[in-house]
């Protein structure tokens, strides 16, 4: 089974990634054989697990939901590629009719 | 005295006892060997002179006994973020980042006397095997240019074999520490899941990654370790339990352990040293008068695809953050929708964009059960016939990987291939267990190849232990000359 050109399409649309021409050729036809590869799995026999990937593995422990020290702003701003006071700046969310707006 | 950027960590740290040598002897040496061997090796993204230089002249005026790694220069896999310093996990997605806070493992080797002595060139965001996805150039193998120093971390493992340093870190998702410590004849060690915290890795595959140490021998990896373990709020995968003495039975010998040996190797294609290596062990086991068996490890090869569907899922999501908003670098467009797009079309390299379509799909609507969820059942039997293995023994031995370093650009067309390098490396990452890859012997061609530990959950004293008593057996570094300084 190969990926269909839609399904292509919805791939890059839901990484966000616009791929040029030869470097999409290239990438399906190497996806139809990764995948290929992955069917290995459906080969293998697994109605005695319960799919959590746990199989007695640590757990996790959440941490206390208490204020703590936090990075400096100015610091992590500081690495934005654009800002405006303490904020990141961003093209327009929203498209507007006049264009305008960010 | 010259040589010293060519000592291993414990060596050092005995001349530093000794009085024999400084630590801004040591940081010269280094820095004078990155400058003469790095040109054509390309292991450093970044070296961080004067900070090194005036961090080992802050030293000297420490007592050389008072800190566990004193004056020990390390370079760190730029994946790993030191405050200040570049930190672009060989991606131009992070060019220009200067991340406002250290890894908590930098801040627990610095806190130990360590020296960070620059950043090492990696495949990007620690995704390939061969170092040749670095956006910034390929590293080249010191035992031989042509060839690939393995990744992800083959920059650190360059570093180290190179004699430009005695230790470095690097992280392993699914054995980019292993793979190449055995292309480049260096030891390079994995803990169980948990052991160091992840707080300052950048994130590829969550479930998997780990930091750890890459050194010259058992006892370097030793040291950085237990410097580096421990629990931290920060990561809430972190092990809260306190992590073995790793020094004090570090030369028990074998005798009293009991190995086991894969009894579905004999059907994988190995090449003549790797067989060669693992015989010599089984033997060397024997004689040492520790137990040995063969144990039934099935679906090594489902493994691989296993560990690649759920990592590539993972990393789908891990990577979503990068979209030019915070940092990193950013391609200017009309709409916060064009921005992302445009943004991570020209700062994302090519296998990259293979890993996350591949883990958009194997998480998309229609296909989630079929790859996402069924890896998951398989992990779950994966981790449950390790755990059957690990009550009937304490080591499991295997390749690190079925060959030595292949060439630059051998594997590069065909991402299935360079995967199944990782044959031997993914199962530990995929049960979270510690594992070390220690070097055996050289091929035909005089290129490394290692010879891999696993140890039971919590038991990186029993593996290293396991390693130093083979490196006895192996003395790589005695019987090879060292390739330092021609690469």
């Amino acid at each position: 089974m190969k990926l269909t050109d839609m399904e292509f399409n919805d791939l890059e649309a839901l990484a966000r990634v616009d791929l040029e021409p030869e470097e999409r050729d290239r990438l399906r036809l190497q996806l139809d054989r990764i995948i290929g590869f992955f069917r290995k799995l459906q080969e293998v026999e697994t109605s005695e697990t319960d799919g959590s990937g746990a199989g007695g593995g640590t757990v996790t422990q959440p941490a206390a939901d208490v204020p703590g020290d936090c990075l400096d702003r100015e610091e992590v701003l500081g690495q934005a590629p654009d800002r405006e006071g303490g904020f990141f700046r961003v093209p327009s969310v929203i498209d507007r009719e006049d264009g305008g707006g960010s | 005295m010259s040589g010293l950027a060519g000592k291993s960590v414990g060596e050092l740290l005995s001349l530093y006892r000794d009085g024999a040598a400084r630590p801004v002897d040591v940081v010269g040496e280094c820095l004078d060997a990155i400058d003469s061997r790095d040109r054509v090796a390309g292991a450093f993204l970044e070296v961080f002179r004067d900070a090194a230089i005036a961090r080992a002249e802050e030293l000297g005026k420490e007592d050389p006994g008072g800190l566990p790694l004193y004056g020990i220069p390390v370079a760190v896999k730029d994946n790993i973020c030191t405050r200040g310093f570049p930190t672009t996990c060989g991606s131009k997605i992070l060019g220009g980042y200067r991340p406002p806070y250290d890894a908590t493992a930098v801040e627990r080797l610095t806190a130990a006397g360590a020296i960070i002595i620059g950043k090492t060139n990696m495949d990007e965001f620690a995704m390939g095997s061969s170092n040749e996805y670095s956006a910034f150039g390929s590293v080249r193998n010191p035992w031989n240019e042509e060839c690939a120093p393995g990744g992800s971390s083959g920059g650190s493992a360059a570093a180290v074999a190179a004699g430009m340093v005695p230790a470095a870190l690097g992280s392993d998702t699914g054995g980019s520490i292993r793979q190449p410590a055995s292309f480049c004849g260096v030891t390079g060690l994995k803990g169980t899941y948990g052991r160091i915290s992840r707080y300052g890795l950048v994130a590829f595959a969550s479930s998997f990654d780990q930091i750890g140490p890459i050194a010259n021998d058992a006892e370097g990896c030793a040291l950085l370790m237990q410097a580096l373990a421990g629990y931290d709020g920060k990561d809430s995968t972190a092990i809260e339990e306190d992590c073995p003495d790793l020094l004090s039975g570090l030369d028990a010998g074998l005798a009293g352990l009991s190995f086991g040996i894969p009894e579905e190797l004999g059907g994988w294609d190995l090449d003549p040293a790797v067989a060669s290596a693992l015989d010599e062990s089984s033997r060397a086991v024997a004689a040492s008068g520790a137990a040995q068996e063969t144990v039934p490890l099935p679906g090594m090869e489902t493994s691989i695809a296993c560990y690649y569907v759920i990592a590539n899922a993972e990393a789908s999501s891990n990577l979503a953050r990068f979209d030019g908003i915070r940092y990193g670098m950013r391609e200017d467009a009309g709409s916060i929708g064009s921005l992302y797009i445009s943004t991570r079309t020209a700062g994302f390299g090519e296998e990259v964009k293979r890993r996350i379509l591949l883990g958009t799909y194997v998480l998309s609507a229609g296909y989630y059960d079929a790859y996402y969820g069924k890896a998951l059942s398989v992990r779950e039997m994966i981790k449950k016939a390790y755990c059957d293995v690990f009550s009937r023994i304490d080591l499991l031995m295997l390749p690190a990987t079925p060959g030595p370093a292949f060439r630059l650009g051998e594997k590069i067309d065909d991402p299935v291939a360079m995967y199944l390098s990782d044959i031997f490396t993914t199962p530990a990452n995929l049960v979270g267990l510690p594992a070390i890859s220690i070097p055996a012997g050289l091929s035909a061609d005089g290129l490394p190849v290692g010879v891999q530990l696993v140890a039971a959950a919590g038991r990186e004293d029993v593996l290293l232990r396991g390693a130093r008593g083979l490196e006895k057996i192996f003395r790589f570094r005695e019987r090879f000359v060292s390739c330092g300084g021609d690469v």
